[in-house]
C-alpha cells in the first residue's frame, strides 16, 4: 500500500458505491489500473455490499401493519380506500370479494366466501350451526386477513395487549402468557359480535393467524352438544372453512377462531403453556372421538 | 372551500408519499435494534411527520427525511444503550482482522443470511446505521448524511469503519467454522505484515 493508496482510500470507497463524479472516477481508475491492492480492496467491499444487500433477512412487521398505521395517522378514510383498492384487486384476480369495512368498532359485512363447499356444515352433531354472532366472529376474522380491520393497539406484548383490553371493555377480559416462542401476538381490537362488545386478540403461530374474541357472556346459544373437557364445555362450530371453538370460563366466555382449531389444538396453546398439553391433547381426542367418520 | 381542498388534496398526496416507505421504516427500525417497538416507532414517526408536513416540501427527498425522524426518535430513547453497544463494537474492530479476499463470496455462497443480520446487529449505531442504509436500503451518501445529520466525509469514514468491522465480525465466524483457514490472508495484508 503506497501513500497514494491511503489518499485516496474514501475515494476507492466512494468508487466503489458509484458515489464518484466522473472526474474523481477517471482519478481512481487511473490509480487502479497500477495497483492490484486497491482493485482487491474495490472488489472486496462489492462483494460486501451485495452479500448485505442479497442476503441481509428483512424484518417483516405483523398481520395488518400498514392498515393500523394509515388508520392511526390518516384514519379510517385512509383504511377503507386501501380496502377498496385491495378488494378491486382481489375481484379482478378472480379470488372473491374484500370485506366492506365499517370503522373500528363495528363488524364488518361478512366477505363472500367463493370456495367451494366452504359453507356446508360438517354433518357431524357436534357442529352447531353457528349464531349470527358467531357468524360475524367468522366474517370479522377473515376481514382482519384481508387488512380491512385495523387494530387497536400493535403489541406483541401479552402485558400491554391485557391492559389495553382491560381499559377498554366493559368487563374484565385477558389473556394468559403464551410462554413460547412460536406463538407471536399481533396485537388487539375493540369489536362488537351481534348485540355483544368484544375483544379481539390476533396472534400468529405456524404461518397461520389466529383470531381470540373476548365475551362477557356466550355469544352462542345452548343448542349444540358440548365437548366437555375436566369442567369446562367446549362448542365446536364451522363457518367459511374455519373452526370455531366457544366456551366459557371464570365468568368470561371466549371464541377461538382459526384454520385447524379442532385438528391440533395448537391454537389452543396460546393461553395453556405445558401444564394444560394434557387438556389440550383430551379435547382434541374428544372431538377426533365424535367427528370419526362425518361427511364433510 | 378551495382552501380546504387544497390541504385535503395536500394532505392526500403526503399520504401517498409516506405509505410506500413503511416496511422500509419497520425495517430499520429492527435494523436499529429495535424490533419489539419498530411498529410503534413507525406510527410515532408518521404522527410527528404529520405534525410537520407544513414544512415538508412535496417531491423532496421524503425517505431521507422520514428515516431521520425515526432515528431521532429511537436515539432519544435509547441513546445511552446505543452509547454502549457502539463502545462494545470498537473493542471488537480492534480485535479482529478482516483481509481474506474470500469471505463475502463464501457468504454469498453458503447463503449465510443469519450470520450477516447478526454480524451487523453488532456492530455500534454510528457504524451500523451508515452500512445498513447503504448495503441493504441502497441509500446515497448524501441521503445518509441527512439521516445521520452529518457531513458528507463522515459517513464516507464511517461507512469504511463499518464495512471493516462488519467483514472482521464475518471473517472471525467463519474461520471459527473452518471455512476459512487461518493463513488465507491477502497478500496485500502479507506484504504489509513482512514489512512491518
Amino acid at each position: 500500500m503506497t501513500s497514494a493508496c491511503r489518499t485516496l482510500r474514501l475515494e476507492l470507497a466512494a468508487y466503489a458505491d458509484d458515489e464518484l463524479e466522473v472526474d474523481g472516477a477517471i482519478e481512481v481508475e487511473r490509480h487502479l489500473e497500477e495497483c492490484g491492492v486497491c482493485r482487491r480492496a474495490v472488489g472486496r467491499q462489492r462483494h460486501l455490499s451485495r452479500a448485505l444487500r442479497e442476503l441481509h433477512p428483512a424484518a417483516e412487521p405483523s398481520e395488518g401493519f400498514e392498515s393500523r398505521v394509515r388508520f392511526a395517522s390518516f384514519g379510517p378514510t385512509s383504511v377503507r380506500r386501501a380496502a377498496v383498492v385491495g378488494a378491486l384487486i382481489v375481484a379482478v384476480a378472480g379470488l372473491g370479494a374484500a370485506a366492506a369495512w365499517r370503522g373500528p368498532v363495528g363488524v364488518p359485512a361478512p366477505p363472500h366466501d367463493a370456495r367451494p363447499g366452504a359453507d356446508r356444515m360438517r354433518s357431524d352433531a357436534l357442529v352447531a350451526e353457528p349464531a349470527p354472532a358467531v357468524a360475524a366472529a367468522a366474517a370479522l376474522h377473515r376481514a382482519a386477513d384481508a387488512g380491512a380491520v385495523p387494530l387497536g393497539l400493535a403489541s406483541h406484548d401479552v402485558g400491554t395487549v391485557n391492559a389495553w383490553l382491560h381499559a377498554r371493555l366493559p368487563f374484565a377480559g385477558g389473556i394468559g402468557d403464551p410462554g413460547s416462542d412460536a406463538i407471536t401476538l399481533s396485537g388487539a381490537a375493540r369489536v362488537v359480535l351481534g348485540d355483544h362488545p368484544a375483544g379481539l386478540v390476533r396472534y400468529r403461530q405456524g404461518g397461520r393467524t389466529i383470531s381470540l374474541f373476548l365475551m362477557a357472556e356466550p355469544a352462542w346459544s345452548d343448542g349444540a352438544p358440548p365437548v366437555r373437557v375436566g369442567t369446562v364445555d367446549f362448542r365446536i362450530f364451522q363457518r367459511r372453512g374455519l373452526d370455531l371453538v366457544g366456551w366459557s370460563h371464570a365468568s368470561i366466555s371466549y371464541l377461538l377462531v382459526s384454520e385447524d382449531g379442532l385438528t391440533t389444538g395448537s391454537a389452543c396453546a396460546t393461553c395453556h403453556g405445558g401444564s394444560a398439553r394434557g387438556a389440550i391433547a383430551e379435547f382434541v381426542a374428544a372431538v377426533a372421538g365424535h367427528t370419526t367418520g362425518t361427511v364433510l | 372551500m378551495w382552501n380546504w381542498r387544497t390541504q385535503r388534496a395536500r394532505r392526500a398526496r403526503f399520504e401517498a408519499e409516506l405509505v410506500p416507505h413503511l416496511q422500509a421504516m419497520y425495517r430499520f427500525a429492527c435494523a436499529l435494534g429495535a424490533a419489539d417497538e419498530a411498529e410503534d416507532l413507525v406510527q410515532i414517526t408518521c404522527a410527528r411527520a404529520l405534525e410537520r408536513q407544513a414544512s415538508y416540501r412535496l417531491d423532496s427527498n421524503v425517505r431521507a427525511w422520514l428515516f431521520t425522524i425515526l432515528r431521532n426518535e429511537l436515539v432519544s430513547r435509547h441513546r445511552r444503550t446505543l452509547r454502549e453497544r457502539s463502545l462494545a463494537s470498537e473493542r471488537a474492530l480492534l480485535e479482529a482482522d478482516a483481509t481474506a479476499d474470500s469471505v463475502e463470496l463464501l457468504l454469498l455462497d453458503r447463503r449465510w443470511s443469519e450470520e450477516i443480520r447478526t454480524a451487523l446487529a453488532s456492530l455500534g449505531e454510528r457504524y451500523r446505521t451508515p452500512v445498513y442504509l447503504k448495503d441493504v436500503e441502497g441509500f446515497r451518501y448524501r441521503e445518509i448524511a441527512v439521516v445521520l445529520h452529518c457531513p458528507l466525509g463522515t459517513v464516507m469514514s464511517r461507512l469504511a469503519r463499518g464495512r471493516t468491522l462488519l467483514r472482521a465480525l464475518l471473517l472471525r465466524q467463519a474461520t471459527e467454522r473452518g471455512f476459512v483457514r487461518v493463513g488465507d490472508v491477502a497478500p496485500d495484508r502479507v506484504a504489509r505484515k513482512e514489512s512491518m
